[in-house]
């Protein structure tokens, strides 16, 4: 574990990803096609408060009247009156064109990630050696593993929802066997949601584990998918906690350097944005100016693409890290071979 | 590479040709749901408006560019200004590689303020970075010009100008009936809003 030197893997890493800049272009292809890894937060949601809950009557239903037209007049029947008229496979033929745009949109999306994933990897193992990597060196290595690295990308999926039906038949099997007796029932219960929810992270960080190694075994090792999850696997489990600890510097440094250059950027665009839009709350909320509302875009996009451009920087630093830790763990490994 | 590469006015030209046939397709569409008062002919029109630019279009417009780029060697806006896309033997390029081109090295060119195609000002090859990614560049064919092009792309703004003030004029001429309609919508809403 102490053999891998994780200060020198991180300042390469920097170093590398400061001195490579058309490693940027693909870091922003995989930060824009969601597959960066790691290192993504979610916004908070709303919440509905409690307080005008309880004012609804709880009769509600009761109250309202039964046709819509009763208490909504002409002009709007006439929009609901259209569209019970529209013939039911109108519907079927739109809804199948949308289920088919969001296959090609997934479809798309993949064999980018795919792509990028590959030409990353191979772009910053030339650029580890030494050697040019531009556009052109590093999509040789995009285009010849895209296949490779969807169907493991499967495997992978795969794998992941069939641990977790088999988990599932066995609760179902465990229900159906104690449910006959009450504290029976119970202690499956508790039992198989505490382990249930344990293994699932357990699950998620090994699979994450196992699709770092398999990656850089397709890419740079040559290997066929289905070979480089196992290899993935022995990896992963024979190198655990390295591999953890990488995980959380990683995620560490990410998370440290998104947050610092998040806020610089909510400074940058957030206080012009705050000017711009006084005057429109200041008059309350009626007619903002176009020059108003123009300058609101134009930070907003301005925000966006600075974002993106962040983020992509941020990848190909976290592709770094997992690419030399790699080669440390397989050298290490090769030699004990 | 043999062939003379494309100059970036004619590319400039042809991406115009091609960005105005778009846009004009989608007016066209949503003039025809200005020219109806009727409820539900509007709602009709604008049903068909709204599936020809979110479902259709995106649904069919890939395949079918990535045909026309592979089969004849570039989109509408390239055959007319004489453009064609090839690979670094100077031959045309696959089908896949064309959707590839066309859709993520497109994608990838219009990332942080289109910096992918203003590399082409900067690149000897004029190749922008879904060209670099693709491996392809964009030569001169010989027939068709940027002049033919150019001519078009006027043609094209012409009728979008035509149309635009088509559309204007049957939307000052319907207003009081839109009024009329979202203003009892809205009244009603209101009057459903107070019962409740």
């Amino acid at each position: 574990m102490s053999s891998v030197d994780y200060g020198r893997i991180l300042r390469r890493s920097w170093e590398l990803t400061w001195n490579n800049k058309w490693l940027w272009v693909v870091g922003m292809v995989l930060a824009a096609f969601g597959g960066g890894g790691g290192n993504t937060g979610t916004g908070g949601g709303s919440g509905t408060s409690s307080s005008n809950l309880r004012e609804i009557p709880a009769n509600l239903p009761g109250q309202l009247p039964e046709k819509a037209e009763e208490v909504l007049g002409m002009a709007t029947s006439a929009v609901g009156e259209w569209f019970v008229s529209v013939p039911v496979l109108t519907w079927v033929l739109l809804g199948a064109g949308v289920v088919l745009l969001v296959v090609l949109v997934t479809a798309i999306s993949m064999v980018a990630r795919s792509w990028a994933k590959g030409a990353l990897v191979g772009g910053m193992d030339l650029a580890d050696s030494g050697k040019e990597a531009s556009l052109k060196t590093m999509t040789g290595f995009g285009f010849s593993n895209i296949k490779s690295l969807i169907i493991f990308s499967v495997i992978s999926g795969a794998v992941v929802l069939g641990v977790v039906a088999g988990y599932g038949v066995v609760f179902g099997v465990g229900m159906l066997v104690f449910g006959w007796f009450e504290t029976l029932r119970t202690v499956w219960l508790v039992l198989t949601v505490t382990v249930g929810v344990l293994a699932l992270v357990l699950l998620m960080l090994i699979n994450a584990m196992i699709g770092m190694y398999a990656e850089r075994l397709i890419v740079l090792k040559g290997m066929a998918p289905w070979e480089a999850w196992k290899r993935g696997l022995a990896l992963s489990k024979g190198n655990f906690l390295p591999t953890l600890l990488m995980g959380l510097l990683n995620n560490a440094v990410g998370c440290s350097a998104g947050c610092l250059s998040m806020m610089a950027m909510l400074v940058i665009f957030g206080v012009p944005a705050v000017i711009v839009a006084l005057p429109i709350i200041n008059s309350g909320f009626s007619g903002p100016g176009w020059i108003s509302v123009g300058g609101l875009v134009a930070l907003f996009i301005l925000f966006l693409n600075a974002n993106v451009m962040l983020r992509g920087v941020m990848v190909v630093f976290s592709y770094g890290n997992w690419n030399l830790f790699f080669k440390q763990i397989v050298d290490k490994t090769e030699v004990k071979q | 590479m043999k062939q003379q590469i494309a100059s970036l006015g004619s590319r400039g030209v042809a991406a115009l040709v091609d960005g105005l046939i778009y846009v004009n397709l989608a007016v066209m569409l949503a003039a025809r749901v200005v020219e109806e008062t009727e409820v539900a002919m509007v709602m009709d029109r604008l049903m068909t408006f709204l599936a020809m630019i979110i479902v259709v279009g995106p649904l069919v417009l890939p395949w079918f560019m990535a045909f026309l780029v592979s089969g004849m060697g570039g989109g509408i806006g390239k055959l007319i200004t004489g453009l064609e896309v090839v690979d670094e033997k100077g031959e045309r390029i696959s089908y896949w590689r064309a959707f590839f081109r066309n859709q993520i090295g497109r994608a990838v060119s219009g990332l942080v303020f289109g910096a992918g195609y203003a590399y082409m000002f900067k690149d000897k090859e004029r190749r922008g970075w879904h060209d670099h990614i693709s491996g392809t560049y964009v030569v001169n064919r010989g027939n068709g010009n940027a002049v033919v092009g150019v001519f078009v792309a006027l043609a094209l703004v012409a009728v979008l100008g035509l149309m635009l003030r088509g559309i204007v004029i049957r939307v000052g001429e319907n207003m009081p009936v839109y009024e009329e309609v979202v203003g009892e919508m809205r009244d009603e809403f209101e009057g459903a809003a107070k019962k409740i």
